[in-house]
């Protein structure tokens, strides 16, 4: 093994390995709650061979804070050197911290929250396997365990989203959620080819060495490389058109939303995007479709958001939104900011997901914003939590997601040019953010109480017959939320101390990075991004970084002041806005057909094709000519080497001696 | 006139795994006459002992490098020798602790037992070591009258006593071969040593007694390795011999006698002239073998029958790699083949003795992840492993050896693996699935046809090519699992693992075995 940071990095990654293959083992032998505690035990250790690593690489010079990590050469050919290593340098450090960090929170409160559950065992040794898998991303020292990792998260989501697996609108979900990254991973395994073909090696830091000299005279082949890489980005990332499975992978538990599908799985098409930065500044062209569909992106999604009325779409479009601006940062050169945002982010969504799952739970399973209201007295803490959320996810000062989103738009300010239009972009839609996420502050928690939330009030949780929100089937407790007893915040602990922790790094965790005041993480990832020329030229001046500031809190303060308007003080007046805009509404509502569009122009005339293939090549050529023709001749030797088996002794020393007559006549005859 | 007779030099440091080998036998003869269960347990535990004091002496002996003659110019201890005999060390000490709590091992007698399993490996560890021509023939016959005889060990079984006495007639058929061809090469060459006949060889006037003699010494080599179509003594004899027996025999012999033909081809034999004819030879067995082995392991009904034709087929690939003289692939793939085996036997085994009104048919697999989840994960591993899957050793065995047919041009021969991989894979998985799958109540559906003791699967063991019943079965009593054989089976299975996950050391240390054997001349 090479060195202690190393080392480290290693036992991080085979922690959550451990926890997941140990429940995965013992599910019939653990009771009770001992699933979930060995699972967060697990992540709790993870975590804090996370902070060791970071203490250890800080310890290092600076000029050699990237060590990798080898555990041994997996397949070393021509042409091909496959090593088991971890690449550990900041970037990566700062992506195992918000992983095993915002993890072990939310196992902790899956702890309590999915204690009623039948599948209770089952969940937490997937939770462990999808850490694991997510580490092994963002470790891995070159795009085979990149691959791996992206393939097994892949994984570990479909399993998770299709968790209630006798739920149709759940499996269906999964699938969908499943073949989308798939084709993303194909991008990534077609990308990665191409920087192979020319580079002629799959290590990150060989191949950032060899880039420019490899691909000098092979533009084109980089850039395809790149976009193709960028479509995986995509498809994990859920940015346009490859996002439609994210607010269907709703289906899956609260906590999970909160840890894949807003968290850290998702963000994995940003770290792609800043891992392989010495890439992407080598060509214009993949940088810029970065930029562009990032902002396409946020902007369609803050807009989706706006009129949806299922609690946990809404945050699932803002997450969207979010990554959004943080896939146009690391595309336009702002790493720093990127990958700051996307740690506040980790921090505030993750604390609203909580904060909703806590909403869902007094609701007995109830998703539908609209059957909510004045919930605020009878969930002060969830309240509290859910308010620093969407403070942040605003983009309020002093919250966490102001300075991160001002210095992503700062940068592009920075910039210049045509990234000037995409800023003021992304200022529109941030006052948008601040619009739906006080819409659903004021729809969920202010207002009068209604009959249903009036009980809640009084001390009880709703039940209901078990059913399906979405389509609202009748089924049993063994399938879907939450089982028979409903958990909120209130009453538990662990979602409590997970949802304050999260909560204080919601408020706090900007101050590391405050225009001209501090800069912590843009000194930290300082060796990850030293060799960037374009990180210098998005580093916001005075004057800029007060105007973006000044802009951002505007927009935000705006956004707050429309929804409060329109949702808090003349609730109902919407329907009025909503009759004049049918269209429009109409239009959002149904996402912008992209589902549909998705299906008519690759679902149906693959499925078309499918049927036409299957009905003639199929069934005429490959069933019965190569397959049965084949399985045919392997069932006819076999009968007749049976047949010779007759089991008679002479008969086979007769064929004992002919075959040593033939063979020795073969060596004094025809040689 | 008195012939002085010169005593040899005998270097028993080196001699030690094989001094081990033949010590333990003599021990536990006589310690298993004790009366009762002290008995039983001596002998045992001396051959335990006996095969482990070889393996370690062998690993030691692997450690220091040590390449020397050992008596005389006739016995060469290297490292491919040491290979060889860790291996049949390995399954010895397999077929040992199968053996030892088995039904039908007391009628034989413990000590009785573990000595000719432990004189058998004696006999593999000489033949694999023999530097001369006489040495080899004594080695063949010191492993294989043993092995006569404890096929027909469980004498109470028809099926036994069958299988002993066809292994006799035939396995003579096959040393007199063997003999023949060496009696050849001595005529051709006037010489015992292989290192003296490798320099005269190649003459030109000397082909007319060398090539009978090299083809005689395939034959007759080529039926002790099972090669089709030199074969047809496999499934019966597999089927028939006590399970402990078979566990041992079908790796140990085959490793015994892989190594010692690399010796004789390679060392011996490899000039270019006589090479030139025992390369089409080899490849056109090996290919014979791979499609018989494969194709005839289908739809087999009993464990032991099934692999009696996969080892067929396996005989074919580890061949194939003789042929080109990849030794480093062959032994990698000849690792991995006897973790592979002997772990899926001691499975076989640990059935046996739980359903012992099943034996060793594949129904008895059925439903045992539920009641032994350990002996499902063994099975599977094992029976992966064979079929060559990724994670498993077999995986980098086989790819060793496809990789160098492809490098010694003979790609035709690594497609034929592929197919072949591909075949076995219908006769490995379905005891796998009946392992994991779940029988309902009402599950005995039609593929499950009832299975009676009584029935003759086709081609099963008979003497005189008439039908014979199996009269005189007595069904014994199911005892639980015996944990030596889990114990046996879990190292095994682990080194499976180990292999498919880090083939390095794997590949290495083959590659060091391969170049200790050309380091000889």
């Amino acid at each position: 093994m090479t060195s202690t940071v190393g080392t480290l990095a290693w036992l991080v990654l085979l922690a959550p390995l451990f926890g997941a293959i140990s429940i995965g083992l013992l599910f019939k032998q653990l009771s009770g709650r001992a699933a979930g505690a060995l699972a967060t035990t697990v992540l709790f250790t993870s975590f804090a061979l996370s902070v060791a690593t970071l203490v250890a690489l800080q310890s290092e010079p600076e000029e050699s804070r990237q060590v990798t990590a080898n555990l041994w050469d997996y397949a070393v050919t021509a042409g091909l050197d496959v090593k088991l290593s971890l690449l550990v340098d900041p970037l990566s450090v700062i992506m195992m911290l918000v992983v095993t960090g915002v993890s072990s929170l939310i196992h902790l409160y899956a702890t309590a929250y999915m204690v009623s559950d039948e599948g209770y065992n089952r969940f937490f040794s997937y939770l462990n396997l999808f850490v694991f898998s997510m580490l092994v991303l963002v470790l891995g020292g070159n795009l085979v365990l990149l691959i791996v990792g992206w393939g097994l998260v892949g994984m570990a989501s479909y399993l998770l989203i299709s968790f209630w697996y006798r739920r149709k609108t759940a499996t269906k979900a999964g699938i969908k959620a499943f073949l989308i990254n798939v084709f993303g991973d194909v991008g990534i395994v077609l990308g990665s080819f191409l920087l192979l073909r020319h580079a002629g090696t799959v290590d990150y830091l060989e191949l950032f060495a060899k880039a420019e000299g490899a691909f000098a005279a092979h533009p084109h082949d980089l850039t395809w490389g790149l976009v193709l890489i960028l479509l995986g980005a995509f498809a994990k990332s859920a940015q346009f058109p490859l996002h439609t499975w994210l607010p269907d992978a709703m289906e899956g538990p609260t906590p999970v939303s909160a840890l894949i599908h807003a968290a850290t799985m998702v963000t994995a098409g940003v770290y792609l995007i800043a891992r392989l930065h010495p890439l992407f500044e080598l060509s214009d062209v993949a940088a810029t479709v970065g930029v562009v569909i990032g902002t396409i992106t946020l902007v369609m999604a803050a807009t989706m958001a706006i009129v949806q009325t299922d609690l946990k779409r809404i945050i699932a479009y803002s997450t969207m939104s979010q990554i959004g601006y943080m896939v146009v940062a690391v595309s336009a050169g702002a790493y720093t900011a990127g990958i700051f945002h996307l740690m506040t982010h980790a921090f505030f969504k993750a604390l609203l997901f909580m904060a909703a799952g806590s909403v869902i739970g007094a609701m007995g399973g109830v998703q539908d914003i609209d059957r909510m209201g004045g919930l605020r007295k009878a969930l002060p803490f969830t309240f509290a939590c859910f308010m620093i959320g969407s403070l942040a996810l605003a983009g309020l000062p002093p919250f966490s997601g102001f300075f991160s989103k001002d210095e992503i738009l700062g940068g592009l300010l920075e910039r210049g040019d045509w990234y000037t239009i995409i800023a003021a972009i992304g200022y529109l839609a941030a006052l948008l953010t601040a619009c739906y996420s006080f819409r659903a502050i004021y729809k969920v928690f202010y207002g009068d109480l209604n009959e249903e939330t009036q009980q809640i009030a009084d001390g009880h949780h709703l039940h209901f017959a078990p059913a399906n929100p979405s389509t609202g089937e009748a089924e049993d407790y063994e399938v879907g939320f939450p089982g028979k007893e409903h958990h909120t915040a209130e009453e538990n602990l662990p979602m409590k101390v997970a949802m304050g922790t999260l909560a204080f790094l919601a408020v706090v965790a900007g101050l590391l990075q405050i225009p001209h005041v501090t800069h912590v993480v843009g000194d930290f990832l300082h060796p990850t991004f030293h060799a960037s020329e374009l990180l210098e030229q998005t580093e916001a001046s005075t004057s800029t970084a007060l105007l973006g500031m000044g802009l951002g809190t505007l927009a935000a303060l705006l956004g707050i002041g429309i929804a409060t308007q329109l949702w808090l003080k003349k609730p109902g007046s919407t329907a009025g806005i909503q009759a004049k805009l049918q269209s429009l509404h109409t239009l959002l509502s149904n996402k912008y057909y992209v589902d549909e569009a998705i299906d008519l122009i690759i679902v149906r005339p693959f499925r078309w094709a499918g049927a036409v293939f299957e009905r003639h090549t199929e069934r005429l050529v490959t069933q019965t000519a190569v397959v049965g023709g084949s399985s045919g001749v392997v069932r006819i030797a076999s009968a007749l080497v049976r047949a010779a088996q007759t089991g008679s002794v002479r008969i086979y020393a007769a064929v004992v001696s002919s075959s040593t007559a033939a063979i020795l006549l073969y060596a004094l005859v025809v040689r | 006139m008195i012939a002085v007779v010169k005593t040899p030099t005998f270097d028993w440091e080196a001699l030690a795994p094989i001094v081990a080998l033949g010590g333990g036998m003599v021990v536990a003869l006589v310690l298993g006459l004790l009366p009762g269960r002290g008995g039983r347990f001596l002998a045992v535990l001396s051959g335990v002992i006996a095969t482990g004091i070889a393996i370690g002496a062998a690993v030691l002996l692997w450690n220091h490098g040590v390449q020397r003659e050992a008596i005389a110019r006739s016995v060469v201890i290297d490292r491919a020798s040491l290979a060889a005999i860790v291996i049949a060390s390995g399954s010895a000490l397999t077929g040992i602790l199968l053996a030892a709590r088995a039904h039908g091992t007391e009628d034989a007698g413990h000590g009785e037992t573990t000595a000719l399993i432990l004189a058998s490996a004696f006999g593999m560890a000489i033949l694999a070591s023999a530097n001369d021509l006489v040495t080899i023939f004594l080695g063949l016959e010191m492993l294989s009258i043993p092995l006569y005889v404890l096929c027909a060990s469980h004498v109470d079984r028809t099926a036994s006593l069958e299988s002993g006495l066809k292994y006799l007639i035939l396995g003579s058929v096959g040393s007199a071969t063997a003999l023949m061809g060496l009696a050849l090469l001595y005529g051709a060459t006037g010489s015992m040593y292989l290192p003296d006949i490798a320099r005269t060889a190649g003459d030109s006037d000397l082909q007319g007694l060398i090539y009978p003699g090299v083809a005689l010494l395939i034959a007759g080599f080529g039926f002790k390795l099972s090669l089709a179509p030199l074969h047809q003594w496999t499934p019966d004899v597999y089927d028939g011999a006590p399970t402990a027996v078979t566990a041992f025999m079908s790796v140990a012999t085959k490793t015994a006698a892989l190594v010692v033909t690399a010796r004789l081809l390679l060392v011996g034999l490899g000039a270019e002239d006589v090479r030139d004819l025992w390369e089409p030879i080899l490849l056109t067995l090996a290919a014979a073998s791979i499609i018989i082995g494969n194709v005839g392991a289908l739809g087999q009904p009993g464990m032991k029958r099934l692999m009696g034709y996969s080892s067929i087929a396996q005989a074919g690939y580890l061949v194939a790699a003789l042929a080109v003289g990849a030794v480093g692939a062959l032994l990698a793939y000849l690792a991995a083949y006897a973790v592979s085996t002997l772990t899926v036997f001691a499975v076989v085994s640990a059935r046996e003795s739980e359903r012992p009104e099943l034996g060793d048919d594949i129904s008895a697999l059925d439903g045992l992840a539920k009641e032994r989840p350990l002996l499902a994960w063994l099975g599977t591993l094992g029976l992966f492993g064979l079929a060559g899957l990724p994670l498993t050793a077999g995986f980098f065995g086989k790819v060793a050896v496809a990789g160098a047919l492809v490098n010694a041009d003979k790609a035709w021969l690594a497609v034929l693996i592929l197919i072949g991989s591909i075949i076995s894979l219908a006769y490995y998985a379905p005891p796998v699935i009946r392992m994991w799958r779940t029988v309902g109540p009402d599950a005995e559906e039609a593929s499950d046809e009832p299975i009676s003791v009584t029935s003759t699967p086709s081609g099963a063991p008979n003497l005189a090519g008439g039908a014979t019943g199996s009269a005189g079965v007595v069904a014994p009593v199911p005892t639980g699992l015996r944990w030596e054989v889990a114990l046996i089976g879990t190292v095994a299975a682990a080194l499976v693992l180990a292999g498919g996950l880090y083939p390095d050391p794997l590949l290495n240390l083959a590659t060091e075995a391969s170049a200790a054997l050309f380091g000889v001349q």
